[in-house]
């Protein structure tokens, strides 16, 4: 159950991530700032996003009172990993071996940083 | 014609990523008074609340504006970068908040060696993955003269 919670946690995270480039669209082609702006807040994908973001918060919290923070917090990097996989699957970015190099460096020093 | 340049898109992310860094220092400011952080719980949500002081609502208040503009600039950086460039960046808000937290003196946090050496592995991975990107050469070519994140 601890760790279903830290798992839901780590796929809010990259969900949003996902909605809010959907909700970036707003801003492709249109005429001007505020306007796209405007659009941006009428849009279902920011407030999905908005929400999404917010549950995370929530299921973080809730994590953080059944597991230990230096248990957890090294295993939110995967939301890295987890990111690039859902951008290059639902997205279809492409990722080079450098970008996956380096989003490895950065979910293992996540981890070194609060293992200690 | 797009609203943003990939370069602005990318000064974007250095914004969101330095908005983020504050409201996050911010927080731990307020939640430092509380000695409580290591077993947060929803149950002690609502005493944290109540137990907050003027000062320390403002400052909140304040994240929380903060943290909501970071979210407009990062959305608007995404209508120019993919997520799988911009994301891994944002962890750069990782290594401002540990420099600050050990530097400023209001949170005085203690340095440790594994937590340097994971902000250095850290740094590296953020330096490749900026420059791994292959993608609109001829951006990433007149950006080249000084800009502050190449993308």
């Amino acid at each position: 159950m601890d760790y279903a919670l830290l798992i839901l946690t780590i796929s809010l995270l990259a969900a949003a991530q996902i909605v809010q480039k959907q909700a970036s669209r707003q801003f492709l082609g249109a005429a001007s700032l505020p306007r796209a702006l405007r659009a941006l807040l009428c849009s279902k994908s920011f407030w999905l996003a908005a929400v999404l973001l917010a549950l995370a918060l929530s299921t973080w919290l809730a994590t953080l009172s059944l597991i230990e923070v230096s248990t957890a917090y090294p295993l939110l990097g995967l939301s890295f990993v987890l990111t690039a996989l859902l951008s290059r699957w639902l997205l279809h970015e492409e990722i080079n071996l450098r970008r996956w190099a380096g989003i490895g460096l950065i979910s293992a020093g996540a981890a070194m940083m609060l293992v200690a | 014609m797009e609203i943003i340049s990939r370069r602005t898109a990318a000064c974007f992310v250095a914004v969101s990523i330095i908005l983020t860094s504050c409201a996050q220092l911010l927080f731990r400011y307020v939640m430092q008074h509380f000695h409580i952080l290591e077993d947060l719980s929803y149950a002690d949500l609502s005493t944290l609340i109540e137990a907050i002081n003027a000062t320390d609502g403002w400052m909140l208040a304040l994240g929380i504006v903060l943290y909501a503009s970071s979210m407009l600039f990062w959305i608007l950086a995404l209508s120019r970068l993919d997520v799988s460039l911009a994301y891994p960046l944002l962890s750069a808000s990782y290594v401002i908040v540990y420099v600050a937290a050990v530097c400023l003196p209001p949170l005085h946090e203690t340095a440790s060696l594994s937590k340097l050496l994971g902000t250095l592995v850290m740094a590296f991975g953020i330096v490749i993955v900026s420059l791994g990107n292959t993608q609109d050469r001829a951006s990433v070519n007149s950006a080249r003269s000084g800009g502050p994140a190449r993308s």
